[in-house]
């Protein structure tokens, strides 16, 4: 009895596990957008080896996710923000998502695709207006019995004005107003030259522990 | 070995409501983009202190639903109201869901986010409308209530980011939302606020909607939740 209750057990932290990630990102879609970011900051685990990819460049450590929504983004309880924030944009929705929580329990992989709009700050050098489609490569970790953010990954796919097709926008440079940072994923933008790369993002497939993804990962590299 | 029992039950519970909730809003949402407004109305609570916030106003307890769907819309089965309909189209997705259970399991707090177009027909009241297709995007917040071990929608409220012209960008747009394009109009009252529409100036407000947090009864989150509405007598 006490093997089924296990069993039992399992089957439904692993629902729940689902549930309260989705919800989660749900909350970023829509804290990000409104500049709600010290909400959608404390959502990450504060860990030293939490991972943000952006297009423009990595952040690393809670602290990097600080630098990248607090300062690169900004929040609205900050100073000015009725102001530099004016004229901005973004509509952000999520759906096709893969979500597989690792056996162990602790960990939790998912993808996501997001559709929506920007039209970024009037400061941007480079100011963009568009339809904008991406994916999002997310890991969750368990801390304390409650799920956080631990690694985000966005990989760009689209973002092209109303009046552009997608196939002739031009490159855009639009993120030098950004912190430079390293970059943690390339920087893929559409040309007709090229083939969109494999596996960006890899869709997660079940797992038993993170150490197992992290073992394939280095067998992997070059 | 009861306990552990009981937590299981307990969590299972949560998502099954969690579940059921969605497809009673994404069902909600099917019907009323097919101009199936009856059964859109079915969907909702009869309570007096029902409400539904739309861009052109508030419509309050079920008889204002009752006009806000049967009259200011018009089910698609009645003859005089097929004219209308002829020539529309509502896309809308809805996803990008929270949806959070009060833990009395009374009521529930939910959001949602919607992209989707619009065309409209020539017989639509707003002649600028007459023809025209439309970028829509919303979200959209929304209470529940369980009646008789039913849940139903309580309380809606629909919030623009955009709704602009096939070919135009919005930011070539910046034209408040002229209202309900497809007949006059019988709302109780003026939208609560402001109705966000795209502009240069314009700064995105941060709670349209605010993500529902964890709470233990309808009471303690919302007292009087959606209005200026009082009831007369009880609900």
């Amino acid at each position: 009895m006490s093997m089924e209750l296990e069993w039992l057990e399992n089957r439904n932290e692993r629902l729940l596990a689902i549930h309260e990630c989705r919800d989660i990102m749900s909350r970023y879609m829509l804290f990000q957008p409104s500049y709600r970011n010290a909400e959608y900051v404390a959502l990450w685990a504060e860990r030293d080896d939490d991972r943000l990819d952006m297009p423009w460049g990595g952040y690393r450590g809670i602290d990097g996710v600080r630098r990248c929504y607090l300062d690169d983004h900004g929040d609205r309880s900050q100073e000015g923000f009725e102001q530099w924030s004016q004229g901005d944009l973004c509509v952000r929705d999520i759906g096709s998502e893969v979500m597989i929580p690792a056996d162990d329990g602790q960990t939790l992989r998912a993808v996501w695709l997001t559709t929506g709009l920007e039209t970024g700050r009037p400061a941007m050098p480079d100011r963009h207006t568009g339809y904008c489609w991406a994916r999002y490569a997310m890991d969750f970790i368990r801390e304390n019995g409650a799920w956080r953010i631990w690694h985000q990954a966005l990989y760009p796919g689209t973002i092209n004005h109303a009046h552009i097709s997608w196939a002739d926008m031009p490159r855009w440079n639009g993120y030098e107003y950004m912190t430079e940072m390293d970059f943690g994923i390339e920087h893929w933008q559409y040309s007709r030259e090229d083939v969109y790369p494999v596996d960006r993002p890899a869709v997660p497939t079940p797992y038993a522990t993170f150490s197992e993804i992290e073992s394939e990962r280095k067998e992997a590299a070059p | 070995m009861q306990t552990r029992l009981s937590e299981i039950d307990k969590t299972l519970r949560r998502l099954e409501t969690i579940e059921e909730l969605k497809k009673l809003f994404k069902r909600h949402e099917y019907y009323f983009t097919s101009f199936q407004m009856n059964k859109c109305l079915s969907l909702w609570s009869k309570r007096r202190d029902s409400m539904l916030e739309v861009p052109w106003g508030c419509y309050d307890g079920y008889d204002g639903l009752r006009r806000y769907f049967l009259v200011d819309w018009g089910d698609i089965s009645e003859k005089e109201n097929r004219e209308y309909y002829r020539g529309c189209v509502l896309f809308r997705s809805v996803d990008t869901d929270i949806v959070v259970p009060a833990e009395d399991e009374m009521t529930a707090r939910a959001c949602w986010s919607s992209q989707g177009f619009e065309v409209y027909g020539n017989k639509v009241e707003l002649a600028a409308y007459r023809g025209e297709s439309f970028v829509s995007v919303f979200n959209y917040a929304v209470d529940f209530i369980r009646e008789d071990g039913a849940w139903r929608i309580w309380h809606m409220r629909q919030f623009n980011k955009t709704h602009t012209p096939h070919h135009t960008g919005w930011t070539e747009y910046d034209q408040p939302f002229q209202g309900h394009i497809l007949k006059p109009t019988h709302c109780d009252r003026p939208p609560s606020r402001p109705v966000y529409y795209y502009r240069g100036d314009a700064v995105i407000p941060g709670d349209e909607p605010d993500p529902p947090k964890p709470y233990a009864c309808f009471a303690d989150v919302a007292p009087g939740y959606g209005a200026v509405y009082e009831p007369e007598g009880e609900v």
